[in-house]
């Protein structure tokens, strides 16, 4: 508790590192929700400028930024049904939907109050265990359990979004085969450049930089709903969504605290783990929160629960994600490496001993971290009363610029034009899959976690020498592994009811 | 078409990409000396995930009574469907041009992205974009059109320094370039 007040007092002790706070704030938050940069965009311009600055100060600043632009791409979610990062894409399930029936307020407001929640108790778990989580987590979790994890992952997740489980499985495996183009994970010999079909061939160079994520979020959500509206408006069938500034009441947060709880648990859980973090926290959070709600047909049609259970968890994961980093020297994701790289370029040495010598640094980014999720709070409730205005603007004159946004971001990932035609192809199977019940976030988590799931397999495989039965002897792995089956097993079965009460209904009618 | 057919048709689309797949899995069957399974080994597995989820789904569609798979379409869906008895009854050739552009602009703004540079392209794509969807008024177009490059050319190119496509023809490459230079230095 001392050194946290030390930390506070010397981050709002003197002008310059309260600016530098305020700054990286804004500029989290700005990033997060625009389409095109994001705050790894933000981090890599100022890296160059951190070696000038003081060590806690470069830190701080990362720390901030992290918080902060995780929680930014909520808002252009909700708005626009644009994720400003992948760890938002679940929030766009409900969270559009919201807006579209005049609730907008209302889900800004459940994002801004559980991000913020979920960070805040990341960070408080943060600063009290994380020596010992960290050991944990990472002698505990090697390839075959990520593996496992991933397994049940997919899982859990099948049916979100999908019309029934057999859709959400199909396009859980069509983003699994994606994954699969490009290079594989052992040897880096190129998979599915070379096309030869009926005598006709083809390849591209730049496929075997396979297929990324972010033009497929960007076209599923962003392209695809522009697509859907503009078609809308020329039939004249689009109604307009209301410029509600209604908030949640008291009695809704009340109602959400279980969905809240078990996405806290389960974004801080997947936060620890290298390599996994915010994204598959934000898909663990909704899909469990599908499967323990008493009415899971109402989500992706505008359920609070839904924003609610997606924006803590990957709140939550934001704390996680500095255990391994500041414990053991393991960053889990691009931004980490960066603090990682900071930490290097100031001659510190991530690991246990940095709780020793560099104790007051490591204090000033805990309560950075703390903080920031409380200003999220603040400033959150402001963006909030402002940024729904946006709504009142005709969709037909956004329509252009989010298609501009969305070519933007798509080739500033890698400079590639490959990706900007991904996007757009990823668009129009966008709009077709909303016709046929197939599931986009289906085919982005397949697409996010098979390069993962892949590469933890080979690993595990070599490491368990070939044996699948090795997986038994490591308990995290075959617990982990068997409960994807009982998921898969209990899914199948409710299908089997569902059809068959179906049947019933209808054998009821037709007598 | 009937329901049976229909289910047939869509077994046999993942049937015909699950074996194109497979087919293509060929070109990189190489051995790995460090990992049995080689490079193909996790494709083949995803490909029989699809041949088995598709199987599964026309298994389960087959016996399931007719109506139940459009059981309880979600908001979307009936908006889709609202949209399309409205269209229906109202498809004239204006109305078909319309939603061929929806789509087609947005690919010829890419064709043409690649050659003519971002620069060059976006402005058209922008007006255009606005005209099919019905603005007609052309100051409101060329109001939103400069706005919107507006902010975006100064948010991303001059604050951010995003990259963007500068066009491959090279009287347009040398002109996308020149904006660049006259935005990033504040002219």
């Amino acid at each position: 508790m001392v050194d946290f007040l030390a930390g506070t007092l010397t981050l709002f002790g003197d002008v310059q590192t309260t600016t530098i706070f305020i700054l990286a704030l804004f500029g989290g938050m700005l990033f997060g929700a625009i389409p095109g940069v994001n705050m790894l965009t933000l981090g890599a311009v100022i890296l160059p400028f951190t070696i000038s600055m003081q060590p806690d100060h470069a830190i701080m600043v990362f720390a901030t930024i992290y918080c902060a632009g995780v929680f930014g791409g909520a808002i252009t979610a909700i708005l626009f049904n644009i994720p400003g990062a992948p760890e938002n894409a679940p929030t766009c399930f409900d969270g559009y939907p919201m807006t579209q029936k005049g609730q907008a307020g209302k889900a800004i407001g459940a994002a801004v109050s559980f991000s913020a929640l979920g960070g805040a108790v990341s960070a408080i778990v943060m600063m009290a265990a994380t020596p010992l989580i960290a050991k944990w987590a990472v002698t505990s979790f090697g390839p075959p359990e990520i593996f496992a994890l991933i397994c049940f992952g997919l899982a859990v997740s099948a049916s979100v979004g999908a019309k029934t489980l057999w859709k959400g499985w199909m396009s859980i495996f069509l983003g699994l085969a994606i994954a699969t183009i490009g290079t594989d994970p052992v040897g880096g010999i190129r998979r599915f450049n070379e096309w030869s079909l009926f005598g006709f061939e083809t390849s591209s160079y730049y496929l075997s930089a396979g297929i990324h994520f972010i033009p497929v979020i960007l076209g599923f959500f962003a392209v695809s709903e522009v697509l859907t509206q503009a078609q809308n408006i020329a039939e004249g069938t689009r109604e307009r969504p209301k410029a509600s500034m209604q908030l949640p009441s008291i009695a809704e947060f009340w109602m959400v605290r279980i969905t809240a709880l078990r996405s806290m648990v389960l974004g801080f859980f997947a936060g620890v783990l290298p390599g996994i973090g915010a994204t598959l926290a934000a898909f663990l959070g909704y899909s469990q929160a599908v499967r323990w709600s008493k009415t899971p047909e109402k989500y992706g049609k505008g359920e609070l629960d839904g924003v609610v259970a997606s924006e803590t968890a990957n709140n939550a994961a934001t704390g996680a994600a500095m255990i391994p980093l500041l414990a053991l020297g393991l960053p889990g994701g691009a931004l980490t490496a960066m603090m990682l790289g900071i930490f290097q370029i100031h001659g510190m040495e991530p690991g246990p001993l940095i709780f020793i010598n560099s104790h007051d640094l490591v204090w000033v980014m805990f309560a950075a971290m703390f903080w920031a999720n409380i200003a999220i709070l603040g400033l959150g409730w402001i963006q909030t009363k402002t940024v729904v205005h946006i709504l009142r603007i005709p969709f037909r004159w956004l329509a252009p610029g989010i298609l501009l946004l969305a070519v933007i971001g798509a080739f500033a990932l890698r400079n590639l034009l490959i990706d900007v035609w991904v996007m757009l192809l990823a668009g129009i199977i966008g709009y077709l899959l909303r016709r046929t019940g197939y599931s986009a976030a289906g085919i982005v988590l397949g697409l996010i976690l098979g390069k993962l799931g892949e590469s933890a397999f080979a690993k595990s495989m070599q490491l368990l020498d070939y044996s699948a039965l090795g997986f038994a002897d490591r308990p995290i792995a075959a617990f982990l592994l068997i409960a994807s089956i009982i998921t898969v097993l209990n899914s199948i079965i409710r299908e089997i009811r569902a059809k068959r009460g179906a049947r019933a209904a209808t054998k009821m009618l037709m007598d | 078409m009937s329901r049976q057919l229909l289910i047939v048709a869509e077994w046999l689309f993942w049937a015909v990409l699950a074996l194109i797949l497979w087919l293509q899995t060929g070109a990189f069957s190489e051995e790995i000396a460090e990992y049995k399974f080689g490079a193909d080994g996790w494709p083949k597995v995803v490909i029989l995930g699809l041949v088995i989820g598709a199987t599964g789904q026309a298994a389960f569609k087959w016996i399931a009574p007719a109506d139940s798979d459009s059981a309880a379409p979600n908001d979307a869906d009936t908006k889709d469907s609202q949209g399309t008895q409205a269209a229906k009854t109202s498809l004239t050739w204006p109305k078909v041009m319309q939603k061929i552009a929806i789509f087609g602009l947005p690919l010829a703004y890419l064709w043409a992205m690649h050659r003519i540079g971002f620069f060059v392209a976006s402005p058209l794509f922008i007006a255009l974009y606005l005209y099919v969807l019905e603005v007609r008024n052309w100051r409101l177009i060329l109001g939103v059109t400069v706005i919107i490059i507006a902010v975006i050319f100064y948010v991303f190119v001059r604050l951010f320094y995003v990259a963007v496509p500068v066009g491959a023809w090279e009287s347009f490459y040398l002109i996308n370039n020149e904006i660049i230079t006259y935005i990033r230095m504040g002219l």
